[in-house]
């Protein structure tokens, strides 16, 4: 259990992640059962569901905001290996501005997407649904065949290939899409110049390119 | 300067006469567009249109704040409609929303092919390339502070301005992620390099270093080490202060914005010309005045403007009294003409030549000039158009 609270996707492993994540294995969960506290019927004394959500989202947002993304994850895959804290907007809004700083656009989309159908108060709900709109506007939808499908062959075409997108691709070679909204499942792009099965496009931002339209013509 | 290079370069402007059609005549009134009436630009000024090469009219401008920030918006034609994108400071949709990333310069667009572009983004004193087709992407693992880019014409090279170690030098950058393979060719320790221009055949890179002994014209060509020349000598070209300059693609010439330099004290009027230089890069360069009363805006200079392989020059006169209206020099007749665009207080100006439906080329014009077209504001705006018939954009033009 302490080893996965490690096991976290990060594009860089850098010195203060190291610190970081020892400092969560030498301390271990924090047992603290206040108000904070993400707790389930189940929840055991090593259970992450007794780590203190209040302080973890405190200090992932706190690191998200001094610019330190890859810091902020770390307590965001400690949560989350906690199913509840699936309930709370308070840790998915955060969870999704986290990925979306790392360029884990399919893993921003599911928090925003997860928030936005809970049960809410009309400001938060109003809140979310501006996000989405957001999210949707700046990155480029590709609606692909289906987890169970063959991956969808893709290369970028542009002129400088970045971590970021390379990552993406990976994740589009290895068909770990997500439900991109509506019950389509595909992933988040960035906007770019792309080859998507031997066709070249040029995807805009705000655009949905449905791969089983094309298809069936 | 040989006889065969001034019978070269007389042939090419006769050629270019008798084969490309030139503007209509009698059409006097450019029929151009305000295209930075948008939300965007309230209480900002447009500057440094560059249009992109390619099929359709595209180009990119910058927006600036009073606070310097500089944007990019990229805007393109398609028949009489206008499509405008603005360059995201941030990936992010959230640091976007937040307003995290609205305090950049964007600066020092290099068009890569008709649809994507590098360009300098500086933030927080640092200063780097980005390379942006939809989304902005940083071209990683560049070490010092870009200051200028440009691409050559088979899109495998950059050339760049770097400054490293408080030298600033050019450098050939390709491989992979246009890192892995650096090269300098600039060596200069006191000269500021800048205006960088890529012949497209021939691939020879032209620029101009500035050093506290005065402006000069360096050339590598080809764009090796081996065969840089830190001072192309000009007979004459040493009394002026170069401040930017255009290559006439498919040539040897070179079109520079130069300064006359004022003794100290001296109360004349600061005098700007347009000058031609043939030849430079066979070390038996030719100079020749093509206009001595030109207005530049201040700053870094824009680039000279040409059209027809270079028979036609474009620039701004400073003639205050007439708006500083934009002048087209036929270089085949001497003949000088003011184009009627119906704007005031032209400050800058851009022209790339485009297909039209029926094959013909015309030349597009994109200037910045003061105010908007119903005199609401004193701000620069831009004015784009064609300079000759174009399907469909009659119709759209208020």
């Amino acid at each position: 259990m302490r080893v996965e609270m490690c096991s976290f996707r990060s594009f860089r492993l850098s010195g203060r992640l190291l610190v970081a994540c020892s400092l969560l294995l030498l301390t271990g969960c924090p047992l603290s059962s206040g108000t904070g506290t993400v707790s389930s019927g189940s929840a055991t004394a090593d259970s992450p569901c007794r780590r203190s959500l209040d302080g973890d989202l405190k200090t992932a947002r706190d690191r998200l905001s001094r610019g330190h993304p890859d810091e902020a994850l770390v307590y965001v895959e400690a949560l989350r290996a906690c199913r509840s804290v699936n309930e709370s907007l308070e840790f998915l809004e955060l969870a999704s501005g986290v990925y979306e700083e790392l360029g884990d656009l399919n893993q921003s989309w599911w928090a925003l997407y997860t928030a936005s159908r809970l049960n809410n108060t009309p400001d938060n709900i109003a809140r979310m649904a501006a996000r989405l709109s957001s999210f949707e506007a700046s990155y480029t939808r590709l609606v692909a065949f289906g987890p169970a499908a063959t991956p969808v062959d893709i290369n970028y075409m542009g002129a400088v290939l970045d971590d970021a997108t390379y990552a993406v691709l990976q994740k589009v070679s290895a068909n770990e899409g997500v439900d991109v909204g509506a019950g389509r499942w595909g992933f988040w792009l960035f906007p770019g110049r792309y080859e998507i099965m031997g066709v070249r496009h040029t995807l805009l931002a705000g655009q949905t390119l449905d791969l089983n339209a094309r298809k069936s013509r | 300067m040989t006889i065969g290079q001034i019978g070269r370069g007389a042939l090419l402007l006769l050629l270019a006469a008798l084969l490309i059609p030139g503007p209509a005549q009698g059409a006097d009134t450019v029929p151009l567009r305000l295209v930075t009436d948008i939300a965007a630009m309230e209480g900002r000024q447009a500057q440094r249109p560059l249009w992109a090469p390619g099929s359709t009219p595209r180009l990119v401008h910058e927006i600036t704040d009073r606070d310097r920030s500089t944007w990019l918006r990229q805007l393109w034609i398609e028949g009489a409609s206008t499509f405008d994108a603005i360059v995201p400071g941030s990936r992010s949709s959230r640091v976007e929303a937040l307003g995290g990333a609205a305090e950049r310069a964007d600066t020092g667009v290099a068009w890569w092919d008709e649809a994507s572009f590098f360009f300098i983004r500086a933030v927080g004193g640092a200063s780097r390339l980005f390379y942006f087709d939809g989304s902005p992407r940083e071209v990683p693992g560049l070490d010092g502070r870009v200051d200028e880019v440009a691409v050559d014409g088979n899109r495998t090279r950059l050339f760049a301005a770097v400054e490293q170690d408080g030298h600033l030098d050019v450098y050939r950058m390709s491989g992979q992620g246009f890192t892995s393979e650096k090269l300098r060719l600039s060596h200069s320790p006191t000269g500021v390099e800048h205006s960088l221009a890529i012949e497209g055949k021939s691939g020879a890179l032209n620029w101009i270093a500035a050093t506290r002994a005065g402006t000069r014209l360096g050339i590598a060509d080809p764009p090796e080490p081996g065969s840089v020349r830190e001072r192309v000598k000009v007979k004459g070209l040493d009394a002026y202060e170069l401040l930017s300059l255009t290559i006439v693609q498919g040539t040897d010439e070179v079109l520079l914005y130069a300064r006359v330099p004022r003794s100290e004290g001296s109360t004349e009027p600061e005098r700007r010309m347009l000058l031609s230089v043939v030849g430079g890069g066979s070390g038996n360069g030719a100079m020749t005045v093509l206009a001595g009363d030109i207005y530049l805006p201040s700053g870094m200079a824009p680039r000279p403007a040409v059209s027809h392989a270079g028979r036609y020059v474009y620039y701004i006169s400073a003639d205050t009294a007439a708006g500083n209206p934009v002048v087209r020099l036929d270089r085949t007749s001497g003949t000088k003409k003011n184009l009627s665009l119906g704007t005031m207080g032209n400050q800058e100006l851009a022209v790339a030549e485009y297909a039209s439906a029926d094959g013909s080329l015309v030349p597009w014009l994109a200037v910045v000039a003061v105010g908007d077209d119903k005199g609401r504001d004193v701000r620069n705006h831009l004015y784009v158009g064609p300079l000759a018939g174009w399907p469909g954009w009659q119709e759209g033009v208020k």
